[in-house]
């Protein structure tokens, strides 16, 4: 069965990322804070979490939404707005990569990983940036992650997600079912995707 | 099976206790917050998330630290800095214990999992790691290894039955068992 998507709009993710998230006023974000760099300028895995409003020009949900900083190991497939990424290092949770083998810093094990994010933008490697990591899809903020995410094989349906991996030459980290105990959600949909 | 290990800097826990935890720095940590103390001097669970030095110990990132009573420590292996808890009273999830067989509830899947600092007596109140990275540059008792019972792969991890008399990591077996951690790599064995 091929690749399906998920409008991101109707993904909630849950953060499990280390700390609290603090929490800001949209006016009060970091500077740039869309924009990667090559050197770290918050703590990694620092959390914030922001309000995501609804508007009549951007779909999405109103709610709260968390970001986390984290560092891209080396992509496989070029990452985008709405990929999925999970950690890639043995030493530090908080490198991350959407790729499933062959690269420098492949995914330890894409599939069922309790720690996920999903990237705002395009991220060179090595490169730091924030990432949608818990609550409601910041499409208001970053509307390049708002349309459809990619999900996996195993057809998601209405309820848990979980990290899995694709069944194209893709190779990438996508969002899947949760199909076995080692599986850990990492989030809930409110609709089916589109297979 | 023969029980295993699983460095400090290896693995995050997940920290499902109730409340949020509050940021301090690691200079305005609690005034000998590694000694228990036989009356509560904090709420029960409350909670404290503070930066864990990497340059100090360990890996850069935050922790949570949770305060709890013990109630009967199992009498075979007592309670030592790294030794996973779980909540040992019918009437409060706040009272634990770190026996695997004799206390109330069940602790193997327990989604409520706390790491004691020190020795701590029973009856006592005490700070605990329940989640986030090891924070072995605030307590440097808690780096090293950690006691699994060799089943740990990469990814999510729970609490189990040990073949010692006492409780520690392993990998995710039933749908009761509560996903309490990631593990970046396998356990030793």
């Amino acid at each position: 069965m091929a690749d399906s998507t998920l409008d991101a709009s109707f993904l909630i993710m849950f953060d499990r990322w280390p700390g609290v998230a603090r929490r800001v006023d949209f006016a009060d974000m970091p500077a740039a804070w869309l924009t990667p760099v090559a050197t770290a300028v918050h703590r990694q895995g620092e959390k914030i979490c922001v309000w995501n409003p609804l508007t009549t020009t951007v779909l999405g949900l109103n709610g709260w939404t968390t970001l986390v900083y984290l560092k891209l190991g080396t992509q496989g497939t070029t990452i985008v707005a709405g990929d999925l990424v999970v950690p890639c290092l043995a030493t530090n949770p908080f490198v991350v990569s959407n790729d499933q083998t062959g690269g420098a810093t492949p995914a330890l094990d894409a599939l069922g990983s309790p720690l996920a994010a999903i990237a705002l933008s395009a991220v060179t490697n090595n490169y730091w940036a924030w990432f949608f990591c818990g609550g409601v899809s910041p499409v208001f903020h970053a509307v390049a992650v708002g349309g459809n995410m990619i999900t996996g094989t195993a057809d998601v349906i209405i309820g848990l997600v979980c990290a899995d991996t694709a069944d194209t030459s893709t190779n990438e980290t996508v969002l899947g079912a949760c199909a076995a105990v080692t599986s850990a959600p990492i989030g809930t949909t409110l609709s089916a995707d589109a297979t | 099976m023969a029980d295993s290990t699983l460095d400090s800097e290896l693995f995050v826990l997940f920290d499902f206790w109730p409340g949020v935890a509050r940021h301090v720095s690691p200079a305005n940590m609690p005034a000998a917050f590694t000694t228990p103390v036989s009356t509560a001097v904090f709420g029960p669970g409350e909670k404290i998330c503070v930066w864990n030095d990497g340059d100090t110990a360990g890996e850069d990132g935050y922790a949570t630290f949770i305060y709890l009573l013990m109630g009967t420590q199992n009498s075979a292996v007592a309670v030592a800095a790294k030794t996973f808890c779980a909540p040992a009273s019918a009437t409060t999830p706040f009272t634990i214990g770190n026996n695997p067989d004799a206390d109330i509830l069940v602790h193997t899947g327990s989604p409520l999992v706390a790491v004691a600092l020190s020795a701590v007596t029973n009856a006592y109140w005490a700070w605990y790691w329940c989640g986030g990275v090891c924070p072995e540059a605030v307590v440097s008792g808690l780096g090293g290894n950690y006691v699994t019972d060799n089943t740990v792969a990469i990814g999510p991890m729970s609490l189990t039955n040990c073949a010692g008399d006492f409780m520690g990591l392993g990998v995710t077996g039933a749908t009761t068992e509560a996903i309490i951690g990631m593990s970046l790599s396998l356990d030793v064995a």
